[in-house]
């Protein structure tokens, strides 16, 4: 067992573990409200536990509107829920830092990973930017799965790989929030902000899941898909008798997770007709009797302060399953928002099926001062981890040949990466 | 289903009815109907909403040809303290 950690939260003492984040802590306490709404005072749980929804902002330690799931819990730490406006305290020590580059690589998952690699290989002196604590991205995720553990073992093996090389420098939990095209690429680590002065930007944001539209989507006990992985990764479940909804092959992968995991599910709803979901992944559902009920939707969730009921629909027919969290899958999204800053272009989000990159790889975008932008993997658009990694990698090597001029030994190796692309996309 | 409940944007509280009341005051396109709403200007800057309210708005003007309204910085939460840090000029009024 890890490391019991005391904490006080609203005047209670409580206990996490080494490890946890502070919504862990709270949550495996058995907290399922976390904040409530701005306008109507609903109140909120749980929804990504990735840094992105803001329904778990708390107080931490004097210190306002704190991302819960961003914060590691720290022994003795006092964290107070936000039912009036939170107050102020100023006294902390904020710093500066400006890092010079020949290139940044904003984000540390797979495709960035592998950008750094060949870009460092090559000879550049790197600056990988990830928000996270730890290197991996959605590779993380794969690892959460009972099936698998092969992507924490290819997250660790490339973090080890960079880890070994003098010229790359790595920055944790470091949250890119600027990106103008111009400029140094700003982030924010903790309390610093960290400037990246580089003539390349790579782009390697990976994608936002997104979630689904119905009565009552905002309660507490609803989750992302990915939020239920991340919590079983943990220890933890989303509830004891569940209903997975989803649009996506990924939505099914994480109920078969969720039964490994020895959760109850209540009903496995795929907005899709059936020809067009993974046949294996509904194989697996169907052998241990969550067979998923395909062409339906989620109408509402009921509830005082978390999910109590899913009511779900099939046509004009609806049927009602107590459940205590609902699980949502709405697919995913390219992280495309740094580059819609940098070059001033929106992204079209309508036709989800191949969703236009703004940047088409494999090639750079130079901006207004002759930054050169690249955007790789998911970020682009939503592709498997093998073009992820493809991407990257000619990210990388391209932005050798860009800043440094031709080189056979480095084309040859262009080259080749290239020969695995269809259609102007690594397979 | 009136939409008084169903959430396009968790962090501003926006819903498929406001979207609608919005939509019906003139504003009609994603790039005015945010700045009415809101939706899209939260704690996650549209990272979970956005996919949602663009469709929303597409539904409500029965067009497919919406893009996204536009990104700006900061595109996560950040004290002012960090966006201050370092500005020297700040530190040591004039007067």
């Amino acid at each position: 067992m890890s490391e019991p950690l005391a904490f006080v939260f609203d005047g209670r003492a409580l206990q996490g573990r080494a490890g946890d984040s502070v919504a862990t802590a709270l949550y495996s306490a058995g907290l399922r409200a976390f904040s409530h709404s701005p306008k109507l005072r609903r109140p909120r749980g749980p929804l990504c536990l990735a840094g992105r929804c803001g329904n778990c902002l708390m107080t931490v330690d004097g210190r306002p509107n704190q991302r819960t799931c961003r914060t590691d819990l720290r022994a003795g730490i006092a964290v107070e829920s936000e039912r009036r406006s939170p107050a102020a305290r100023s006294g902390a020590a904020f710093t500066r830092v400006t890092r010079h580059a020949d290139v940044v690589v904003i984000g540390g998952g797979p495709a960035g990973m592998s950008a750094a690699l060949a870009a460092a290989r090559a000879g550049l002196e790197v600056t990988l930017l990830e928000a996270d604590g730890a290197l991996g991205g959605g590779l993380a995720l794969e690892g959460a799965m009972a099936t698998t553990a092969e992507g924490r073992d290819l997250a660790r093996a490339l973090a080890l790989e960079l880890g070994a090389l003098g010229n790359v420098h790595i920055a944790l939990g470091a949250e890119c929030f600027a990106c103008y095209g111009t400029g140094p690429v700003c982030a924010r680590q903790g309390d610093t902000l960290l400037e990246v002065d580089a003539r390349a930007v790579i782009v390697a944001t990976g994608a936002h899941e997104q979630p689904l539209l119905f009565e009552n989507n905002d309660l507490p006990g609803v989750f992302l898909s990915t939020a239920a992985l991340r919590l079983l990764d943990r220890g933890l479940r989303p509830g004891a008798r569940v209903v997975v909804a989803t649009v996506a092959d990924f939505g099914l992968t994480v109920a078969s997770a969720l039964l490994e995991a020895g959760v109850q599910i209540r009903a496995v709803v795929d907005g899709r007709e059936e020809a067009h979901a993974s046949g294996p992944e509904v194989g697996r559902l169907r052998a241990r009797g969550a067979g998923p009920m395909f062409g339906a939707r989620v109408a509402r969730a009921d509830g005082t302060s978390a999910v109590e009921a899913v009511t779900v629909a099939v046509g004009s027919v609806e049927h009602r399953h107590e459940a205590d969290a609902l699980v949502t899958c709405g697919g995913f999204r390219p992280a495309g928002e740094l580059c819609a800053q940098a070059t001033g272009a929106g992204e079209f989000v309508l036709e989800t099926a191949t969703p236009p990159s703004i940047a088409t790889p494999p090639g750079f975008v130079t901006t207004a001062d002759g930054t050169r932008l690249f955007v790789v993997g998911n970020a682009a658009s939503i592709g498997d981890l093998r073009r992820a990694q493809r991407e990257g990698t000619i990210a990388g090597i391209e932005a050798a040949l860009a800043l440094r001029g031709p080189a056979p030994a480095v084309q040859a190796q262009l080259d080749e990466q290239r020969a695995g692309l269809v259609d102007g996309r690594a397979r | 289903m009136n939409g008084e409940t169903v959430f396009v944007c968790l962090c501003e509280d926006v819903t498929l009815a406001d979207l609608a009341r919005g939509f019906a005051a003139g504003f009609r396109e994603p790039e005015t109907l945010k700045r009415y709403t809101g939706a899209c200007t939260g704690a996650c800057q549209g990272k979970l909403c956005v996919q949602a309210f663009v469709e929303s708005v597409a539904a409500l003007a029965g067009r497919a040809d919406l893009r996204r309204p536009s990104v700006r910085p900061p595109l996560s939460p950040v004290p002012l303290g960090v966006l201050a840090a370092g500005a020297r000029d700040l530190e040591t009024p004039a007067c």
